[in-house]
């Protein structure tokens, strides 16, 4: 009982085991004596106040965060640029073929989840944000390179050989992972390395669920429509890159409200349009400037001959 | 990019919901979230390294790390767990480093001194004369004292209970240990500060 005396003042016990340690306090001197002792010992310790602060640390906490955000921007923004500028140089395509992925966040599959639907009638739904996620995917009928997802440091690992992996399978993915996925031939195959210290190369077919313990990895696609169906906040793990090397980014949230975003990038051309929560897109340049836009719910916003984004709703 | 606050009530918010301002660049619910945790830190680390100048370059330190990763936060864990997560990392690499990482030695001499004891036992006799400021100055330094004289595992342990006010559990997952080895930790924290105000047990 001795032992259940520290949690039970502590106000750690059930209902049930605090009621049974009281019961016992009424008979038991001993253990009545020591948590008087406690109780005192805690009457003395809630008045210290704890260490005072010299002030410095928060003043000193701003001009660093402040003197950073106006050099590089906010560290969202820079692990945005970070990691697609890190994608460019990479060969992208999407060939043709019936894609249909599912990723599904590892918070909650329905609240969380980001909703793609490629060119070619798929829909694929991506953890929000970048950070970590789950995914889900289903593939079929594919007929050559289509999707990459991209190493942390924009490097795409082949797999050196294949494994396939059974369809409802759980893969993780490890904080330290390089991850790739190849399309081919209706199969995704995805490589990496640190994969669970194993071998780094995957084969994916029929459905399979993949873990992002790695925030850096995402999905490129080169054209096609995504729709975003988020909550609880995400950006990053969706990206469309333009023939011309322009970059757009799909996000959603950060709050808890569900959130749809459409977006749709063709060889020349980019549109998004909101119709619920708060939601937008983050476009990266070619030259590396970044622009972050929002999008008003129920608005459409498309660009222009001059790369520029207009709002097209009536 | 630093968003401006964009609403006046931002102090009734969450820290949850701070956080995820915050990874915005919201800089108001940045100060908002180190004004709540400025001391509860500087306390925390205190703990760990017995040094107030360190204790603040790593709270320091650790809000740098929260902001630069705001946006990985996962509303999974409470926001405390995660930030006292990061302070705990952030002691013990820094107790690595400086190898200070020695078992202390519980001094005695605390109860040794019967008239630096008097203000405790005017607050454990349930008296119900205030303190007086020169008392309460007094009582802050000797509490100081004793905790600062209890080993590393105890006194970390200990104020996250008694200063930070978290349950076990939730420090169990800061210090990556189980539960049962916090209420180990506890008990021992409070068997040896009965020991230092050994007065407090002579009336039976």
């Amino acid at each position: 009982m001795r032992e259940l005396i520290d949690p039970f003042l502590d106000g750690e016990l059930p209902e049930e085991e605090a009621a049974e340690v009281e019961r016992h306090l009424r008979t038991c001197n001993q253990c009545t004596y020591e948590s008087t002792q406690i109780i005192r010992m805690k009457e003395v310790i809630s008045r210290w106040q704890g260490i005072t602060p010299s002030g410095y640390v928060k003043q000193e906490v701003l001009a660093k965060v402040r003197s950073e955000v106006s050099k590089h921007g906010t560290p969202r923004e820079r692990y945005i640029r970070r990691t697609v500028l890190s994608a460019v140089g990479l060969s992208l395509v999407l060939i043709g073929g019936v894609v249909s992925i599912v990723y599904v966040s590892q918070w909650s599959r329905a609240a969380s989840s980001v909703g793609v639907a490629t060119e070619n009638s798929g829909t694929t739904t991506t953890p929000v944000p970048p950070s970590t996620g789950s995914v889900f995917a289903r593939v079929a009928g594919l007929t050559g390179d289509d999707v990459r997802v991209i190493g942390r440091d924009g490097d795409v690992y082949r797999p050196a050989d294949r494994h396939e992996i059974l369809p409802g399978e759980t893969v993780e993915v490890g904080e330290t992972s390089l991850l790739a996925v190849d399309v081919t031939g209706g199969r995704v195959l995805i490589g990496g390395i640190a994969w669970k210290g194993k071998a780094p190369s995957l084969g994916l077919s029929g459905s399979t669920r993949l873990r992002f313990a790695s925030p850096e990895a995402g999905l490129d696609l080169a054209r096609g429509t995504v729709r975003v169906l988020a909550s609880g906040g995400g950006v990053g793990d969706i990206r469309f890159r333009t023939p011309a090397g322009t970059i757009y980014v799909p996000w959603a949230g950060p709050g808890d409200e569900a959130a749809e975003v459409s977006i749709n990038v063709t060889a020349d051309k980019a549109a998004v349009g909101v119709s619920s929560g708060e939601a937008g897109v983050l476009v990266v340049r070619p030259d590396g400037n970044t622009q972050n836009i929002p999008v008003k719910k129920g608005h459409v916003i498309e660009t222009t001959s001059s790369g520029e984004f207009t709002d097209r709703t009536e | 990019m630093i968003e401006k606050p964009q609403d006046s009530d931002l102090k009734s918010k969450t820290d949850e919901e701070l956080i995820r301002m915050v990874a915005r660049g919201n800089e108001m619910a940045f100060e908002i979230l180190m004004d709540r945790y400025e001391r509860p830190l500087v306390t925390f680390c205190y703990g760990f390294m017995r040094d107030v100048q360190r204790a603040e370059d790593i709270t320091q330190e650790a809000f740098l790390r929260v902001f630069r990763n705001a946006y990985r936060y996962k509303p999974m864990a409470r926001f405390s767990t995660w930030v006292y997560r990061i302070a705990t990392n952030l002691c013990i690499n820094e107790l690595k480093k400086q190898r200070l990482r020695q078992a202390s030695s519980i001094d005695q001499s605390l109860s040794a001194d019967p008239e630096s004891t008097k203000v405790v036992e005017k607050i454990a006799s349930d008296c119900a004369t205030p303190l007086t400021q020169a008392e309460e100055k007094e009582l802050q330094a000797l509490l100081a004292k004793a905790v600062e004289n209890l080993p590393e595992d105890q006194r970390s342990t200990l104020i996250m209970v008694e200063f930070n006010h978290m349950a076990y559990k939730e420090i169990a997952d800061v210090l990556g240990i189980t539960v049962s080895a916090v209420k180990m930790r506890i008990k021992r924290a409070r068997e040896n500060l009965r020991q230092m105000f050994k007065f407090l047990e002579d009336e039976r």
